[in-house]
C-alpha cells in the first residue's frame, strides 16, 4: 500500500528543523560552551529538542494514517548504479518516535538543569545530549538504510561518550568501551544486512525495498540472512541475549542519561528497524521465530537476574532488558503495532522510573545500594508518588498504561503458542515482584542509612520534580493510546500504524482473532497475576522485613542469581581473553617479525643498494671507458636478441 | 716525425719498468672487448647485405670524383669542418701554453 | 683494378674492420700511458675508415670514401686537441698516467 506523500512547504521546513535544532544545540554548546553562562546552556539544550518537539507536534496534526512526507534533501552518493540520496521520510511510525524521542527528551533535558547543577561538565553534557537526540532524529527519520546507520552509529557514538561522561573513573570508562564495543559487533551484523540489501536489491531505499521484498522466495535463504544480520544489529543495540551484558554496565553514566539513551531511546532502535523492516521480516518466518525466542528467552532471564539486585539502577537496567525482550516478542510474532505501543508506554514508565532513581540519589547524595535506603516516602514524596505510579504501570497494574501494552503482546503470543504465553507471563509476575521490591526496600519500613546522611535527604528542585511529575500522567494515561477493541475504544495507534505495517499484515500467516471473551479472561488473569506479586511482595519486605542478605553470605541458586548467572566472566574467559592474547600474539610475531622486517628491508635494500652503486664513481677513467664498453656490449646485445 | 714517434711508442720498449693495470682489469677488459668482437659478428650474419653493384662507375675511385662530390653534394659539412680546424688549432695552441711564471 | 677488389668477400673486410675496432677497444683498456691510448683511438677510427671505404668499393658509390675524408679531418682535430691537454695534464700532474687521474668523482 503506497503512502499518500504530502508535499507542502510549510511542513517539509518544519520536518527539515527538527533534526536541525538539537544539532544547533549542539555546535553551539559544544564550540562556544565556554564563552557562556552555566545556566544558559542547560536552557539552550533543552530549549532546542522542545522546538523539535513542537515542530513534531505540528506536523502530527496534520499527517493522517495514510500519509507520509518525503524530504529528499541532495544527492549523496553518484556511484554507476548507485544512487543514494540524503532523505527524510515522515510517516506515522516516524511520528509516533519523534514524539516519544522530543517528547521525553525534553523532559530528561529540563532534569538534567537540575541533577547536573553541581558537575564541571554541564555544558559539555548538554551538547552531548543534543548529539544524540540529533542522531537518533535521524535514524527514525532516515528514508534509506544507509542514513539509519549513520543514526545507529551516532547513537551509539553519543552513548560511549556520555556513559563514560566522569572520564576521570577508569572503571566507567571501561563500562563505556564495553558498550561500543558490544554495540559495534551488533553493527557489524547491521552493515552485512546492508551490504546483502545493496548488493541483491540495488537501492537502499526503504520505500524501495518494500515493494521489491515480496517478491522474494518466502523463507527462501537471501531474505532469512539479510533478515539475520539486521537482526544481529538490534541484538546490540537493543540488549538482548546474547549481547545485553553493556546494559547494566551502562549505568556508570549520569541517571539522566541511563534514561534517556538506554530506557526511552537508544535501546529502542532496534525495535524501530524492525517494525520499519516489516515487511523483509515477514517474508522470513525463520528470523521472526528467531526473534520471538530470542525475545522471551531475555526477558524471562534478565527478570530473573534483576530478583537479586542491589543496585537501584542495576535493578532498573535489567528491566528494560527483560522489557525489551517483551517487545522482541511481540515483533517475533508478526504483532508491530503492539510492539510499538509498549515501546511508547515503556519510555513513559522507564524514563520515570530512571529519574525518579536519580531524585532519590540526588536526595541521599549518591547512595545507590538499596540496601542502605529505606523509609524515604516521608522524606521525598513527590518522588515517591511518582516512582510507586511508575512501578504499578511496570508490574500491568490494571488500569494503568502498562497493563493494555502488556496485554495486547500476551494476547497476540497467546495466539501463536500457549507455551510462550506462559513464559511471557511468568516474566510479567517476576518484574512486578522484582519492581516491588525494589519500592518496598527504597521507600517503606525505616531509614538504614547514616544518621547525618539523613538530614541532608531533601526533595529535588522544580526542574526536576517537574519532569516525573508530567511522565507520571503519561504513565497512568497512556492507555488511552491504544485502547483494544474490547472496551469499545478506537485501537487508535493500530489504526495510525496500520498504513505501516499494511505491506505485512497480508504475508503474516493469519490468526483467528481471539474472542472477547478469551481476551477478557487473559487480561484478567495478567492483571491478577500482578496484583497477586505485588502482594506477595510487601508480605516478604513489608510485613516480615526481610533485608537482602550481604554479597558473603549468598549460597547456591540465589549466589548464581545475585551474580548475573557468571555471565561477564564466560564472556571475559572466553572471548575477551582469548582475542588478546591473539592480538599479543600478532603484535609480537606477525607485526613485529614479519611486517617491521619487510618494511625495514626495503630500507635496508636502498641503502645497501646506494653503498653498492657509489662505488661505481671511483674517478678512474680507465673505468669510465670501461664501463662504456659494457654498455655498448648490452646494448648491441639487447638489440640482437630483441 | 710523428709517425717515427708513433712506431718508436709501439715498440713499447720498456714493458717491464713501463706500470701495468691490474691483471683482474685487464681479463676484464680482453673478455668485453670479445664479447663486443663476438656480438658485432652476430649481427652481421643476421643481417643481409645488399647486392653488389657491378660494374662500378666510371670515374669511381677518382680524386677528381671525390672533389666533386665535395664541392656540390657535401658543401656544407666541407667549409664546416675547415671551422673544425680553425677552432682545433686555437684550442691546442691555448692549452700548450707555457703559464707566464 | 675493380676485379682483384670484386675477388675478396665483402665480410672478410668487415670481418677485419670489426677485428681492428676490437683491438683498439682492447688497447684503450689495457695502457696507462695517454698517448698510447690516443693513437688506440686512432686505430678504432681507421677501422672505421677502412669499413666505410670496402663499402663504398662494393656499392660503387662514394658516398662512403667522402665520410672517410670527413672522418679524418676529424681525427686530426682531435689528436691535436688531445695532445695539447695531455701536455698540460703533464705539466701540472707530473706524469702521463690515467690511473693517477682519479678526481673526477663525489
Amino acid at each position: 500500500m503506497t503512502a499518500n506523500l504530502i508535499n507542502t512547504p510549510g511542513l517539509n521546513y518544519l520536518g527539515l528543523l527538527i533534526p536541525i535544532l538539537p544539532l544547533i544545540g549542539f555546535l553551539v554548546n559544544g564550540l562556544l560552551g565556554k564563552f557562556l553562562p552555566k545556566g544558559i546552556t542547560g536552557w539552550i539544550g533543552s530549549l532546542t529538542v522542545l522546538g523539535s518537539f513542537i515542530c513534531t507536534l505540528l506536523i502530527f496534526q496534520k499527517l493522517g494514517a495514510g500519509d507520509a512526507i518525503r524530504l529528499d534533501l541532495f544527492h549523496w552518493i553518484s556511484f554507476g548504479n548507485l544512487d543514494i540520496s540524503f532523505g527524510l521520510w515522515i510517516d506515522p511510525l516516524t511520528i509516533i518516535m519523534l514524539l516519544v524521542v522530543t517528547g521525553v527528551g525534553f523532559l530528561i533535558h529540563l532534569y538534567s538543569i537540575g541533577y547536573m547543577h553541581d558537575d564541571e561538565g554541564f555544558t559539555r553534557f548538554f551538547s552531548y545530549l543534543n548529539l544524540f537526540i540529533f542522531f537518533m532524529l535521524l535514524l527514525v527519520m532516515g528514508s534509506n538504510y544507509l542514513i539509519m546507520f549513520i543514526g545507529w552509529e551516532g547513537v551509539g557514538l553519543c552513548s560511549y561518550l556520555l556513559i563514560g561522561f566522569w572520564f576521570k573513573n577508569d572503571a566507567y570508562n571501561d563500562a563505556a568501551q564495553k558498550a561500543f564495543v558490544m554495540n559495534r559487533i551488533g553493527d557489524l551484523g547491521f552493515l552485512l544486512g546492508i551490504f546483502f540489501l545493496l548488493f541483491n536489491f540495488g537501492t537502499l531505499d526503504i520505500k524501495a525495498i518494500e515493494a521489491i521484498a515480496p517478491g522474494l522466495t518466502m523463507n527462501g535463504s537471501l531474505v532469512v540472512a539479510i533478515t539475520l544480520f539486521l537482526f544481529i544489529g538490534a541484538i546490540g543495540k537493543s540488549a538482548q541475549i546474547p549481547l545485553y551484558t553493556w546494559l547494566p554496565d551502562a549505568m556508570a553514566g549520569p541517571t539522566p542519561v541511563s534514561a534517556l539513551i538506554h530506557a526511552a531511546t537508544m535501546v529502542t532502535a532496534g525495535i524501530y528497524m524492525v517494525v520499519r523492516s516489516n515487511v523483509l521480516f515477514a517474508m522470513a518466518p525463520f528470523t521472526m521465530t528467531v526473534i520471538l525466542w530470542i525475545g522471551v528467552v531475555t526477558s524471562v532471564f534478565a527478570a530473573v537476574i534483576g530478583l537479586k539486585q542491589n543496585d537501584i539502577k542495576k535493578v532498573l537496567a535489567y528491566s528494560t532488558v527483560s522489557q525489551l525482550g517483551l517487545m522482541f516478542a511481540a515483533l517475533g510474532v508478526g504483532a508491530f503495532s503492539s510492539g510499538i505501543f509498549h515501546l511508547v508506554t515503556h519510555a513513559f514508565f522507564k524514563a520515570l522510573l530512571f529519574l525518579g532513581a536519580g531524585s532519590v540519589i540526588h536526595a541521599l547524595h549518591g547512595e545507590q545500594d538499596i540496601r542502605k535506603m529505606g523509609g524515604l516516602r516521608k522524606f521525598i514524596p513527590i518522588t515517591y508518588a511518582t516512582f510507586l505510579l511508575a512501578a504499578l504501570a511496570i508490574s500491568g497494574f490494571p488500569l494503568l498504561s502498562g497493563f493494555f501494552s502488556k496485554d495486547e503482546i500476551l494476547a497476540s503470543d497467546f495466539e501463536h503458542g500457549k507455551i510462550i504465553w506462559v513464559i511471557l507471563s511468568l516474566s510479567s509476575l517476576l518484574t512486578a515482584f522484582y519492581m516491588f521490591r525494589l519500592v518496598y526496600l527504597t521507600f517503606f519500613n525505616t531509614y538504614r542509612g547514616s544518621e547525618e546522611s539523613r538530614h541532608h535527604i531533601h526533595e529535588s528542585p522544580w526542574t526536576m520534580s517537574v519532569p516525573l511529575i508530567i511522565l507520571c500522567v503519561f504513565s497512568v494515561l497512556g492507555g488511552l493510546l491504544n485502547l483494544p477493541d474490547l472496551v469499545r475504544s478506537n485501537h487508535w495507534m493500530a489504526h495510525y500504524l496500520s498504513a505501516v505495517t499494511a505491506p505485512s499484515a497480508t504475508l503474516l500467516r493469519e490468526h483467528e482473532p481471539l474472542s472477547h471473551g478469551m481476551e477478557a479472561l487473559l487480561m484478567s488473569i495478567a492483571g491478577a497475576g500482578a496484583i497477586v506479586a505485588i502482594l506477595y511482595a510487601r508480605y516478604i519486605y513489608v510485613t516480615r522485613k526481610t533485608l537482602p542478605e550481604e554479597d558473603a553470605a549468598l549460597h547456591g541458586f540465589p549466589k548464581l542469581v545475585s551474580n548475573k548467572f557468571y555471565v561477564d566472566e564466560l564472556y571475559e574467559k572466553f572471548i575477551t581473553r582469548p582475542v588478546f592474547k591473539l592480538s599479543e600474539w600478532w603484535g609480537h610475531f606477525v607485526d613485529k617479525l614479519v611486517i617491521d622486517r619487510a618494511v625495514n628491508g626495503v630500507a635496508k635494500s636502498l641503502e645497501v643498494s646506494g653503498k653498492t652503486l657509489r662505488l661505481f664513481q671511483n674517478g678512474h677513467t680507465g673505468f669510465y671507458v670501461f664501463a662504456m664498453v659494457i654498455g655498448m656490449v648490452v646494448f648491441f646485445i639487447i638489440r640482437l636478441l630483441i | 716525425m710523428v709517425l717515427f714517434l708513433f712506431v718508436v711508442m709501439l715498440l713499447n720498449l720498456n714493458r717491464e719498468s713501463e706500470p701495468h693495470k691490474p691483471f683482474k682489469l685487464k681479463v676484464a677488459a680482453t673478455i668485453s672487448a670479445g664479447m663486443l668482437f663476438v656480438t658485432l659478428i652476430a649481427s652481421l650474419k643476421s643481417t643481409s647485405l645488399g647486392k653488389f653493384s657491378f660494374p662500378p662507375a666510371s670515374d669511381y675511385g677518382m680524386v677528381q670524383h671525390i672533389g666533386q662530390q665535395l664541392f656540390t653534394d657535401y658543401l656544407v659539412p666541407f667549409e664546416v669542418s675547415s671551422i673544425l680546424f680553425l677552432s682545433a688549432m686555437i684550442g691546442a695552441v691555448l692549452l700548450a701554453k707555457k703559464d707566464k711564471l | 683494378m675493380t676485379q682483384s677488389i670484386t675477388e675478396v668477400p665483402l665480410n672478410w673486410y668487415i670481418l677485419l674492420s670489426t677485428f681492428l675496432f676490437c683491438i683498439g677497444i682492447m688497447g684503450v683498456l689495457f695502457r696507462r700511458n695517454a698517448i698510447i691510448i690516443l693513437m688506440c683511438i686512432e686505430l678504432m677510427l681507421n677501422s672505421v675508415n677502412l669499413l666505410l671505404v670496402s663499402f663504398s668499393s662494393y656499392k660503387g658509390n662514394s658516398d662512403g670514401q667522402v665520410f672517410v675524408f670527413f672522418i679524418m679531418v676529424v681525427a686530426a682535430a682531435e689528436v691535436a686537441v688531445g695532445l695539447a691537454l695531455l701536455m698540460s695534464i703533464y705539466r701540472n700532474i707530473g706524469s702521463t698516467d690515467i690511473d693517477v687521474l682519479n678526481k673526477l668523482k663525489w
